[in-house]
């Protein structure tokens, strides 16, 4: 960066001698595209250099401090840069002053006076005498390591390479990591495009085939996937190619780049079996729902009533604890129930097969539904002391339409009445607390078209609302669907019935009251 | 004096001694977003206090399935423990639970504080 007339002569004489020299000099580096200063030498009193001065700075010129160009004319290098003098820098530049012969400080890194820092950059430095001062050039010599090193770890971290065949010469060229993928010893050169076809799968030579021939037609990019066979190992290759053409159209060179896929292809394979395990887990999930308590998306006749039910799985657990039970009993009559037991999963699931496979028969042991709650509660306590459950559970009489019913904790049937929407209250306590508890029923005569529905909280319950509130809600919207209804108010109220808590499961059930042919009174 | 606090967003938890009874409160939601931290407060609460509990529910707005057995599992380890709880509640919110499980029924529930105080055997 600096340089000097060899004949020095004092500090406040120095410019002008050199003027004539600095301005042609300056009109050289204006126009060379490197980074250089013409500098000439500072003498101190016994003659020696003291420092060096800038006359003449290319434009590219720019020092660590960001200087560039004609702000660099004037700057002494040790005013400027003080940390030099401890460099083999400026022992180089003092010699070569001296000596006249051109030395080039390599890997040199500046160390920063401000701030402490060392720079992380390296830089090459040449020094040459010349015209009585020193000429200075230099370039970062880790700019194009850098970049090399940078495309190096690429290919390396992509397990990709780049190659280039000419089809003028046939010479062809590899980037390192080609002969890394192609387990290739670089002693051994290159592959010509031809020898894919030897190493290719049988199956897949028509893909090498198509390519090269692709090729001479094309300019597009080509992109192809092939297994070859490397020392015995069938690899998956994505190769992206590419031909060039001269003047005149005709082919001359294909250049592309080449990845290794295999591990990326082996665990998408592993993905995808992976993901079909979990759909055939969650289709056995699904089953085995449908085993412990079918659901059917169409309606369905039991004596009396038409009935249409619902399951909704929580989000996150696709096997719940909520049910429901419709079945015909003995004597013309048939059970309606709902119940839900806490939690999801499997434990909740087994505990909810038990009470529905309990409630149906004691159901048909004829007890009441207040006789089959308190059987309910013991066999939990016995059973699964672990478990709190919930239930309303109903006998439909259709011979005088007669519904009796009782709760254990649950949310109160609702009652379609007309346009109307009543609720059944009817409390009891929850299933599996108290060791000694008793539930009474209630009755209720049903008219023709009336409809019951049925079903566990998650239907009304959210964060931050009341139970009530959820209910109120939920009225309103029955109250609407029945309302709008043309014709089948079962299928109108069954539509707007949607969860509010998709972290729960939903069960519901609605029944609509059939006209009956043969009532006794 | 209260000398138990825990606080997790909405919800909060508070207890204080009140001769050798516990008074706890809880205000805003428990959930199963809640459930583990209501569960460790009522640990530390019977720790604290004894098998002796008052629950304040009255800024409770809501209280799922899951925070349902909590409090009955609560009443029972009580009772077990040859203690006494009682929940104070009045008639929005968690009380409309506590009356549609029927819990209302088997568990002392009183509207104040002091007059669950006040009926403490």
């Amino acid at each position: 960066m600096h340089l000097m007339p060899m004949n020095g002569p004092s500090a406040d004489t120095s410019k002008h001698p050199h003027e004539a020299a600095a301005s042609w000099m300056q009109a050289l580096l204006d126009s060379v595209p490197v980074q250089a200063v013409w500098a000439t030498p500072v003498s101190d009193e016994t003659g020696g250099i003291a420092d060096f001065e800038v006359l003449a700075a290319s434009p590219q010129a720019r020092d660590v401090h960001g200087r560039s160009g004609k702000e660099l004319i004037g700057v002494r290098t040790r005013e400027a840069y003080p940390g030099v003098l401890d460099t083999p820098l400026w022992q180089s530049q003092l010699r070569v002053m001296k000596s006249g012969k051109p030395e080039e400080v390599v890997r040199y890194q500046h160390p920063d006076a401000g701030d402490g820092m060392r720079h992380q950059t390296l830089y090459t430095v040449r020094l040459a005498r010349f015209n009585g001062g020193l000429l200075t050039s230099w370039s970062k010599s880790d700019e194009e390591e850098r970049l090399s090193s940078r495309l190096l770890h690429t290919e390396r971290l992509g397990n990709l390479g780049w190659g280039r065949w000419s089809l003028v010469t046939g010479e062809t060229e590899w980037s390192p990591q080609l002969y890394s993928i192609h387990r290739r010893d670089p002693a051994d050169g290159p592959l010509t495009l031809e020898e894919y076809r030897d190493i290719a799968h049988p199956d897949d030579v028509p893909v090498v085939e198509r390519a090269l021939e692709v090729l001479t037609v094309g300019d597009a990019p080509h992109e192809f996937e092939v297994r070859v066979d490397l020392d015995g190992e069938l690899r998956h290759i994505r190769a992206t190619v590419e031909v060039s053409r001269d003047a005149t159209g005709k082919p001359v060179e294909v250049h592309g780049v080449i990845q290794d896929i295999t591990d990326w292809r082996r665990t998408a394979e592993e993905l995808a079996e992976v993901s079909q395990r979990l759909e055939e887990e969650s289709q056995l999930t699904a089953r085995l729902q449908h085993i412990i308590m079918p659901v059917e998306n169409e309606s369905f006749s039991v004596p009396g009533l038409r009935i249409a039910v619902r399951y909704i799985p929580a989000e996150t657990a696709p096997l719940g604890g909520d049910w429901y039970q419709a079945i015909p009993l003995d004597q013309e009559e048939v059970l309606l129930a709902v119940g839900d037991v806490a939690g999801h999963g499997l434990a909740a699931a087994s505990a909810m097969a038990k009470l529905r496979h309990a409630i149906t028969g004691l159901a048909f042991a004829d007890h009441d539904p207040a006789q089959t709650l308190v059987a309910l509660n013991r066999l939990l306590r016995r059973m699964r002391p672990d478990v709190l459950a919930t239930a309303v559970v109903a006998r439909y009489r259709p011979a005088d339409r007669m519904l009796t019913w009782t709760h254990a904790g649950h949310p109160p049937i609702l009652l379609v009445r007309g346009d109307t929407v009543h609720r059944l209250l009817h409390p009891g306590v929850l299933l599996g607390v108290f060791e000694d508890v008793s539930y009474s029923t209630a009755q209720l005569r049903l008219e023709p078209e009336d409809l019951l529905l049925m079903f566990t909280d998650g239907l009304i319950e959210r964060p931050g609302r009341d139970l009530f509130d959820g209910l109120e809600v939920l009225s309103v919207a029955v109250a609407d669907a029945v309302r709008n209804a043309r014709g089948d108010r079962l299928a109108a109220v069954t539509r707007v019935l949607t969860p509010s808590n998709t972290s729960d499961d939903t069960c519901i059930l609605v029944a609509r009251v059939m006209p009956t042919t043969m009532e006794v009174s | 004096m209260s000398d138990l606090h825990i606080s997790t967003g909405p919800t909060e938890f508070t207890a204080a001694g009140n001769g050798n009874i516990g008074v706890l409160t809880v205000r805003g939601t428990l959930d199963y977003t809640t459930h583990e931290v209501a569960s460790e407060f009522f640990d530390k609460a019977f720790g604290q206090f004894g098998a002796s509990l008052v629950v304040d529910l009255r800024d409770l707005d809501f209280l799922d399935s899951r925070a349902t057995g909590l409090l009955i599992n609560s009443w029972k380890r009580a009772t077990d423990e040859g203690g006494w709880l009682a929940l104070v509640a009045v008639e929005q919110g968690a009380a409309r639970v506590l009356w549609i499980t029927g819990l209302a029924f088997h568990v002392p529930v009183f509207s104040t504080v002091e007059e669950a105080l006040a009926a403490a055997p």
